[in-house]
């Protein structure tokens, strides 16, 4: 058969990009547009309330700076959900993998309860915080009267306690993600190490020390790295068990930046907020596949 | 008299049967004793493409229902029925963003400040000149002598009137547990102002009969603990107590004047622990629930709610929730929403159909009948307008629900009298009432003094009016 | 000693997961009158699936107060069936294109491929509230709002980056081996793959599927906005709206132990695969 044009040979590049030709166009329309505008109206004094847009510069990051009242505080909230939030569920992922790798008689059982939370919608985990937190119906709050610590049930969540409550929230949504991830890094584990570790006369605590978490350095860096980012950007559990209260004791930059937007329609202004946590989650990004990739941990 | 449509008539049995069947007969039997005239049929059959009606995600089924009943007795044909539209998100955002798109639409619900905004964008017709024609039923002259106050004023811009009612709510009345003040011996004897109502909270709290008094609305919404503040000061000093009477509405409430009282009072019942502490942190959903419990004397709340608190599969104080009327003071804040029709360009019959879907929806059908107001009314407790209350079925059916029959007329007291705040038609609003919805928790919990919180909102509704004045 | 401690993490591990399950399924079997008792009560006095049927769309009579009430006016049973639709819609798509883009990905290194991992890890790292309002923007320009395709699209914008990723991880510890025997055969490249790569890669391709499923089924923010009080309105938001409308609580815990039935049988299954297959990055299992 004749052929009227030469046959191009088809290279390992060229069929990989024809792959990969889907999945480019999509996150330039799905992502790489998007966040581009989004960046644009940050330059913008855009008001969906007042019909107004504008190109301003980089006004709005300077009043984001400099005079928000708010912005200080949110900082520091969020800063603190992260370390509590991040801090908690790597320990308790820890805790919960070396639980569920010792044998016992209905490990399999106990190991499918343990992951159920992984797989909930971070609104239901509000909704079954809100349950379970609620000075009228919930547990916590009439656990006071049943253990007789309080005639009447007790009002549990605060503007102290909110926050705390929250990082516990996070937590719970998430240790069966740290605790499996780590579970399995457990099991490759060679068992030679521990038998050895016995024979040299090593308590269980300091085998735990000299044996295991070494091989855990690398997997317990990560995920402390997925949560921070994960809790950086946390809205949804925030929106639905708070709503940023009682006052302003849970009001994240997320929860800013979402309650500017869409309680105050300032697109803008909202866009800002949202870069400038952009920047916050993509320095942690790039540390993790530092960590990940470099950095032999 | 002949009788209405049997279309209709089918209808509306229809939905009775979702009334307790005792009131369904006696409601059919008044009905049929007020069967109107109907209008001669329009000569005109239909406009040239379907209307489109706008909606949000409340009861599709009852607007589908109205628009079907509108198709019908305007013998709209088949291919060109009215189209109901369900947008989704923030109904605001929805509305305004396919407006400004060009959206092909007719009818759309619009909030007070929605109202000023589109009707300066000229997205939305202003309706006072609509005349009675072959399709157009009434002049809105005639409709709106029957207009509740409030909503004439939170509804003209520059003048002009640019919707009819969807609903109409008096947020923040007290509603009462009778149950209980029966048992404090204190039934019959109410507070008719803000300020004494917190004396006698303090007298029901002295009889240490529950824990807590009363369940204030001051829980974390943005029509939370926000509203609670504006409607308690506008009550007692009217508009001119917050904010001066045309736009920009610069605030005038300020440390020393009545908003620094009503604070005190707010912070008089957290010390004294008449108020329970988790409202702060409440949805609507759990502040409802809260009162439905039956441990409350008093709910700071919209009327609207007492169908709610007196319905027996969700309430514990069902036929023992009433409502203190306005005799003094007035109650409320005015929470609405109206019908507006959307500018573009029509045929003159195709406009002529789109208002009569208008007066259709807003105000009264082709039979002389609010199908749609008592529709609602019936359903959900909807007000639209004060004769609703006098009509024989809508006594008949809330009578059997609520405490007593008096509580329809107290209700519509107190709408007669309840308040637009006048800087509800400004820009700044929102976002400054975002900020009272942080700022005004803090004064319980003790990181701020009430003359701190009041300086904070004072100076922010100084610069978000002087902003918005400077932008204009 | 030791025995004793690991009793005490078994329990430890088993309450900690259970009670907040438990405490909304309790009060899911109460009637109303039940739900705010003082204590609230640890049991159901009376369990009754009343709020379930309820839920679901029956008439149901109440021995309390002596009457039958209607269903509730929360489209729930709608919003599970969009939201199966739209997750299944979004989890094939996704597979589509993201089979090929992992795959390319894993095995061969071209010049932008590093650019294009940053970029998949980059955008999960996005506040979705940041593309929210674009897309919005896009949605209405495109009459995507209130529509399940339009929903599934943006979940397409959320998933695409998260299962590249993982086919991506999978694909590079393939052995290529298998593969390369095939080509040797005379197979070409696409040959090979449909026939010796994608049966042997299939359970982590139905894996990376089931995820996407999820996601889609948990996402809450973008289904707010793209579908609440429409036709379209898939479950979370509808959980979210009855907390703001007259709910009830022991009918809203229906709801909620409803929609996570769905959750709880995909995790039945991930279960046995994440131990079994070790090979997923946890980046990517985390989600909503």
């Amino acid at each position: 058969m004749a052929q009227p044009f030469p046959k191009r040979k088809l290279t390992d590049e060229r069929f990989a990009i024809i792959l990969l030709l889907p999945l480019i166009i999509a996150l330039f329309a799905l992502n790489l547009y998007p966040m581009a505008y989004s960046f644009w109206l940050s330059l913008t004094n855009t008001d969906v309330s007042r019909g107004i847009s504008k190109f301003i510069g980089f006004i709005n990051y300077y009043n984001l700076v400099f005079k928000d009242p708010y912005f200080w505080h949110s900082l520091r909230v969020s800063l603190q959900f992260t370390l509590e939030a991040s801090l908690l569920a790597v320990a308790l992922s820890l805790t919960f993998a070396l639980i569920l790798n010792e044998s016992f008689k209905g490990r399999r059982i106990i190991r499918t309860i343990a992951i159920l939370p992984w797989a909930f919608s971070t609104y239901a985990v509000a909704s079954l915080a809100r349950y379970l937190f609620a000075r009228s119906y919930g547990l916590f709050s009439s656990l006071y009267v049943y253990l007789g610590l309080s005639d009447t049930p007790v009002e549990v969540v605060t503007s102290e306690s909110a926050i705390h409550i929250l990082a516990l929230l996070f937590a719970w949504n998430y240790v069966p993600l740290g605790a499996f991830f780590l579970l399995a890094q457990l099991q490759i584990i060679p068992l030679d190490l521990y038998n050895q570790a016995r024979i040299d006369g090593a308590s269980a605590i300091r085998r735990l020390k000299v044996v295991t978490l070494p091989f855990l350095r690398r997997p317990i860096a990560i995920i402390l790295l997925l949560f921070t980012v994960f809790s950086v950007v946390e809205t949804t559990l925030i929106i639905g068990f708070t709503g940023g209260g009682p006052g302003k004791a849970t009001q994240t930059l997320t929860y800013w930046a979402y309650a500017k937007t869409f309680m105050d329609y300032e697109y803008g202004y909202g866009a800002a907020i949202s870069w400038f946590l952009i920047l916050i989650a993509m320095a942690l990004g790039v540390l993790y596949y530092y960590v990940l990739n470099k950095l032999k941990l | 008299m002949s009788s209405p449509p049997s279309q209709s008539r089918r209808n509306f049995l229809k939905f009775l049967g979702a009334f307790a069947g005792g009131v369904a007969v006696g409601a059919i039997a008044s009905y049929f004793g007020i069967s109107p005239t109907p209008a001669p049929a329009p000569a005109v059959t239909g406009p040239s493409a379907s209307l489109v009606f706008a909606i949000g995600g409340f009861r599709p089924d009852v607007v589908k229902e109205n628009v079907a009943e509108f198709d019908r007795q305007w013998l709209i044909p088949s291919d060109k029925r009215t189209r109901v539209e369900q947008l989704s998100g923030d109904l605001t955002v929805a509305t305004q963003s396919r407006l400004a798109a060009g959206y092909p639409l007719d009818i759309v619900y619009a909030y007070p400040y929605a109202t000023v905004t589109w009707s300066k964008a000229g997205w939305i017709t202003p309706i006072d000149d609509i005349k009675a024609t072959d399709i157009v039923p009434y002049n809105i002259s005639d409709a709106v002598k029957e207009m509740y106050p409030a909503v004439k004023e939170a509804y003209t811009v520059e003048n002009k009137l640019y919707g009819l009612p969807y609903y109409i709510s008096a947020y923040g009345c007290i509603l009462t547990n009778e149950e209980l003040l029966d048992k404090a011996g204190m039934s019959g004897d109410y507070p008719y102002t803000w300020k004494d109502m917190y004396d006698y909270v303090e007298r029901l709290a002295a009889k240490k009969i529950t824990e807590h008094p009363l369940l204030p609305s001051w829980y974390n919404e943005p029509f939370g603990i926000p509203w609670a503040f504006v409607l308690e000061v506008i009550n007692q000093g009217g508009n001119e107590a917050m904010w001066e009477d045309k736009w920009p509405y610069h605030p005038t409430f300020d440390v020393g004047t009545l908003a620094e009282e009503v604070l005190k009072d707010w912070k008089r019942a957290w010390d004294n622990n008449w108020v329970p502490r988790g409202v702060l942190t409440m949805k609507q959903t759990d502040y409802l629930g809260e009162f439905a419990t039956g441990k409350y004397f008093y709910n700071v709340n919209a009327e609207y709610y007492l169908g709610y608190f007196n319905d027996p599969s969700r309430s514990r104080i069902a036929k023992k929730a009433s409502i203190v009327p306005a005799k003094q003071q007035p109650w409320g804040l005015l929470d609405s929403c109206i019908y507006a029709l959307v500018k573009r360009n029509r045929s003159e019959t195709d406009l002529e159909y789109a208002q009569a879907l208008l007066e259709f929806l807003g105000y009264r059908d082709r039979y002389g009948n609010y199908y749609v107001g008592k529709r609602w009314m019936l359903f959900e407790f909807l007000k639209t307008w004060p004769a609703i209350f006098q009509d024989p079925e809508v006594r008949l059916v809330w009578s059997v629900r609520l405490y007593r029959e008096d509580d329809l007329d107290a209700v519509n007291g107190i709408l007669e009298k309840v308040m637009f705040p006048t800087a509800w038609k400004a820009a700044w609003y929102t976002k400054w009432n975002t900020i009272a919805q942080t700022e005004l928790p803090l004064i319980f919990t003790g990181e701020k003094t009430i003359k701190e919180v009041i300086t904070t909102l004072r100076n922010e509704a100084e610069r978000l009016a002087e902003e918005e004045e400077k932008a204009a | 000693m030791k025995k004793a401690l690991l009793i005490i993490g078994i329990v430890f591990v088993v309450l900690w997961s259970i009670i907040p399950i438990y405490w909304a399924l309790n009060i899911s079997l109460m009637y109303h009158f039940e739900v705010y008792s003082v204590p609230a009560h640890l049991f159901p006095e009376h369990p009754t699936l009343y709020n379930y049927l309820r839920s679901l769309g029956f008439s149901v009579f109440n021995p309390f107060t002596n009457r039958v009430d209607p269903p509730v006016g929360y489209p729930i049973r709608e919003a599970l069936i969009n939201s199966f639709v739209v997750a299944s819609m979004v989890s094939l798509i996704t597979i589509a294109i993201a089979t090929p883009a992992g795959y390319a990905l894993g095995r061969y290194r071209t010049r932008h491929s590093g650019l294009l991992t940053a970029l998949l890890l980059g955008s999960r790292t996005l506040p979705p509230v940041s593309i929210l309002i674009p897309l919005y923007i896009i949605g209405l320009r495109y009459r995507l709002l209130g529509t399940t395709h339009g929903i599934t699209v943006m979940h397409l914008a959320l998933v695409l980056p998260l299962t590249t990723w993982i086919l991506m991880g999978f694909f590079s510890t393939f052995p290529s081996e298998i593969e390369k025997a095939a080509r040797v055969d005379g197979a070409t490249r696409l040959q090979a793959i449909v026939r010796v790569v994608i049966p042997t890669a299939l359970p982590a391709i139905v894996s990376a599927g089931l995820l996407s499923f999820l996601f889609s089924y948990n996402e809450y923010l973008f289904s707010w906005v793209f579908t609440s009080g429409t036709p379209a309105q898939t479950i979370q938001p509808t959980l979210a709206s009855m907390w703001f409308m007259i709910g009830e609580i022991n009918i809203m815990a229906a709801a909620t132990i409803l929609s996570l039935i769905v959750p709880v049988v995909i995790s039945l299954y991930f279960q046995k695969y994440i131990i079994q297959v070790r090979l997923v990055d946890p980046y990517a299992l985390a989600f909503e």
